[in-house]
């Protein structure tokens, strides 16, 4: 075990060391001048010139690259070009705003996920399956931004149910900060009106971006679990007379959920992924806006700093869920 | 015994979901006025990326002009000045030398008065900083002098030039306790704003909202609305139904599939008016096969500029020229190409040397701009129909404008390139260095030159102080000159675009500017 967990975190360590080559030069290849970008065509040459030394960007890329991995092993990971403020601090600041949506979001898919495709699989071909079907399917085939957007059209366009965008009512005042989680901070202060806004306006967004997650997790349920319902071993344990629930769940659903939590390591880094375009779409101020617009405003250092946050997570995720194996199947050892 | 598991899970999510939907009532915000603006960052005017007024990229100073102010501004829909921190001024030593008298009593939001000091010390800061619109257009001022505490004197390096008011209009002042208190922290302007304007900065969170509040001690008219606050919504359809649903009181941005909608709600009002920036496809006029002027009408005269303006109705109003003509009186110029004419296209290319088959050229654009997009799509088509075949590139605008200045700078053959779609806007000063040989800008890209266009453009800007219509005359006939040398197609130009609440009055759009946010014009 612990020579596997050794492994694992030094190969984990060389990914990153990779992506990070990888997007440092794929950056700095961009025939583009990020300081001319940052100060907008009426700065003055000097102004550029200076600015562009400021950046260390008149420096060969070897030598840019040595000095951002030198910063970076201090936990420098450099001041974004357009706000001036340090990256990591940037990130951080809106990091609570992207877990907020994440995790409930994958919290509900996973859980509504699985039990749409327990449900399908136990009643294959029955009613509830064709329904489970139809809604892995929409949400499989869906694009998120489409999907966002008819949420809001019905929701907010024709019902006025659900607030459009953003994370609070724009006239008033979130709650006051603690924890950036606005659902949390505000039941700290006791403010259940803020809790309440704040879950009002995470509801459209969570539902986009667990729609995706939501059908992979049940066709693959479903498919997994109808495998093993077939296999001996539970036509040993229902001829046994064993309960059904018993049959479902202690013998057939602990060998299908294998596949089922690789994909959802899987689909844990993929959300961040899913997370840019909702944030996008309902202007939620989070690390993936932050990316996208760091992205059009050519601001190397944020674009480094959050594609190595996106590969470190989701190396660290796929790392936890090989741990678990041996948790759900005692079969499993680590050598 | 699962089934019924299950079937509880699902009821217990509809009923969340029930409640959730039982939309929760917000507390009034009280009995004073509000108004609320969606703006996006990303290609148009939005919340600041800093608050620092020496700092700020020219789509987002709109927004800040509500609370820094200018020495002086133009009017609306004229090219006419007029003074805001200044009073009065005069120029001297053939208008090398310029004088305001500021106005007396003015506030600033620290409780200092406005002195010429601060003036001095701004425009110093904005040198000093080098990355404002006001600190590329004034690169000609030797330097400011304070010549007592309400007189303020501004010494050029030379006479002539742009219309030096005209470029001064970007400059914006702040405190001089705040200049003088925070010379060596250039982070502190970043979130803080210290100006005269009718409005105070109450909240800014970068990338997400600015919200200002009226500022009591203002020295003009007092503002109607007593907040303002700008949201950032990217999405181009939201914000099309935060302004249906009355979210928003204004936005800036809907898709233009969208707007027969919108135009049939009794409780919106458009605002969209064939505008000012310009699409022009800028040729190479000093290097490669368009320095020859019949190759250039030939392009133009295979253009069809009808399919494009009817292939964008909503975004897009067929070509007047390089200057709108509301800006000379309503004239149109007469010599201008604006239909298409394959045949004369097809006799100026044999006689610029060219037959079928001969010429390639390429046909430089921006990234993600649909109506540059369809323009050179249209004019290839009409090329290939003559025999010429060109090559559409796309890239970010930054990159291609800074290489094609390297290019006018220096003609190496690394940095060229056949012709670059460019916007312009029709400000005095921006024509003027776009087509004149005053390099200082560096705007004239491919380095178009002509001395009649500059002296014509430098009479007019003398004559203009005293004799509009004769000035007017002057940038006629310096226009008629440019289109004979046709360094540009000119495909057409943007119509501007507000969508408002019916109840909101006052807006206009400022024919020089990015569609502005000027609040304290606004009441409902």
């Amino acid at each position: 075990m612990g020579r596997f967990v050794l492994h694992r975190i030094l190969l984990t360590v060389l990914v990153l060391f990779g992506s990070l080559v990888l997007v440092f030069v794929l950056s700095h290849a961009i025939p583009s001048d990020p300081a001319r970008a940052a100060l907008g065509e009426y700065a003055t040459d000097e102004a550029v010139a200076k600015y562009r030394k400021d950046l260390g960007l008149d420096r060969p890329m070897l030598v840019q690259f040595g000095l951002y991995l030198s910063r970076l092993v201090r936990g420098d990971f450099g001041v974004s070009i357009n706000s001036g403020q340090p990256v990591l601090r940037d990130l951080f600041q809106l990091l609570p705003a992207t877990l907020e949506l994440m995790v409930p979001s994958l919290v509900l898919s996973t859980i509504i996920g699985i039990t749409l495709g327990v449900t399908s699989a136990v009643n294959a071909g029955k009613f509830s399956d064709h329904v489970s079907r139809v809604i892995a399917v929409t949400g499989y085939s869906v694009p998120v931004f489409w999907l966002g957007i008819v949420l809001q059209v019905v929701f907010f366009g024709w019902l006025g149910w659900l607030p459009a965008a953003r994370r609070f009512p724009t006239e008033q005042l979130p709650p006051r900060h603690m924890t950036g989680f606005y659902t949390l901070d505000s039941l700290i202060a006791g403010d259940f009106h803020a809790f309440w806004l704040a879950v009002h306006h995470l509801v459209l967004p969570v539902f986009t971006l667990m729609m995706l997650n939501l059908a992979i997790l049940a066709r693959l349920t479903r498919a997994s679990m109808l495998e093993v319902l077939g296999a001996d071993y539970v036509r040993t344990a229902r001829s046994k007379g064993l309960p059904r629930r018993d049959v479902i769940y202690r013998h057939a659903f602990r060998n299908a959920v294998i596949p089922v939590v690789t994909v959802l390591g899987i689909r844990l880094g993929a959300s961040l992924g899913g997370a840019i375009i909702t944030e996008t779409v309902f202007s939620w101020p989070g690390m993936g806006r932050y990316a996208v617009q760091s992205l059009k405003n050519l601001d190397y250092p944020v674009v480094v700093a959050f594609t190595l946050m996106m590969t470190g997570g989701y190396a660290v995720l796929n790392f936890l869920v090989d741990l678990s194996y041996a948790a759900i199947d005692p079969r499993i050892k680590y050598v | 015994m699962f089934l019924r598991r299950a079937g509880s899970v699902t009821f217990s999510i509809v009923l969340l979901l029930v409640v959730l939907f039982a939309r929760p009532n917000s507390p009034a915000i009280g009995q004073e006025s509000v108004i609320r603006i969606a703006t996006a960052t990303l290609g148009g005017i939005g919340v600041p990326r800093v608050l620092d007024p020496f700092d700020q990229i020219a789509r987002h100073q709109a927004a800040m002009e509500n609370v820094y102010e200018p020495l002086v501004y133009p009017l609306r829909d004229t090219f006419e000045i007029k003074g805001v921190l200044a009073e009065s001024w005069t120029s001297s030593e053939g208008g090398a030398v310029w004088t305001f008298n500021l106005r007396k009593g003015v506030k600033l939001h620290d409780g200092t008065e406005l002195t010429a000091e601060a003036v001095k010390l701004s425009f110093d800061r904005d040198r000093a900083v080098g990355r404002s619109t006001s600190a590329g257009l004034l690169t000609d001022v030797r330097e400011v002098r304070a010549i007592d505490p309400l007189t303020v004197q501004f010494v050029l390096r030379l006479a002539g030039g742009p219309p030096f008011l005209a470029r001064l209009t970007s400059l914006l002042i702040a405190s001089a306790k705040a200049l003088k208190e925070h010379a060596d922290d250039p982070a502190w302007f970043r979130s803080r704003a210290v100006g005269s304007g009718p409005y105070m900065v109450e909240e800014y969170v970068p990338r997400d909202r600015f919200i200002l509040r009226r500022f009591d001690g203002y020295w003009g008219p007092k503002p109607y609305f007593a907040r303002a606050i700008f949201i950032e919504v990217l999405e181009s359809a939201t914000q099309a139904l935060m302004v249906e649903r009355g979210e928003v009181d204004i936005a800036y941005t809907v898709p233009p599939q969208s707007l027969p909608r919108l135009k049939s709600n009794p409780n919106l009002q458009i605002i969209q008016i064939p505008g000012d920036r310009v699409y022009n496809l800028r040729l190479n006029v000093s290097a490669g096969p368009f320095q020859n002027k019949a190759l250039r009408k030939a392009f133009a005269y295979a253009m069809d500029y009808e399919a494009l303006a009817k292939a964008r109705a909503e975004e897009f109003a067929p070509p007047v020229g390089p200057v709108p003509p509301k800006f000379l009186g309503g004239w149109m110029p007469p010599n201008l190409i604006t239909k298409q004419d394959l045949e004369k296209a097809r006799e100026l290319l044999t006689q610029a040397g060219y037959r079928s088959g001969q010429l390639s050229v390429t046909l430089n654009i921006t990234t993600a701009a649909p109506i540059q997009q369809n323009a050179v799509e249209i004019l290839q088509a009409n090329l290939r129909k003559l025999g010429v075949e060109s090559r559409i590139v796309a890239t970010d605008f930054i990159p291609m404008f800074t290489k094609l200045q390297r290019f006018t700078r220096t003609k190496s053959q690394v940095d060229y390139e056949d012709s670059m779609l460019i916007i312009r806007g029709p400000f005095l000063p921006h024509v003027y260095a776009y087509f004149s040989s005053y390099d200082e800008f560096q705007v004239n890209v491919f380095d178009y030159r002509n001395d009649n266009v500059k002296q014509l453009f430098e009479l007019g800007y003398v004559l203009e102080r005293r004799d509009l219509e004769r000035a007017q005359e002057k940038y006629r006939q310096a226009i008629q000159q440019i289109i004979d040398d046709q360094p540009d197609i000119w495909f057409g130009v943007e119509k501007k675009l507000v969508i408002m609440r019916k109840d909101i009055k006052g807006y206009y759009i400022h024919p020089t500017w990015f569609p502005e946010t000027h609040v304290f014009s606004l009441r409902r």
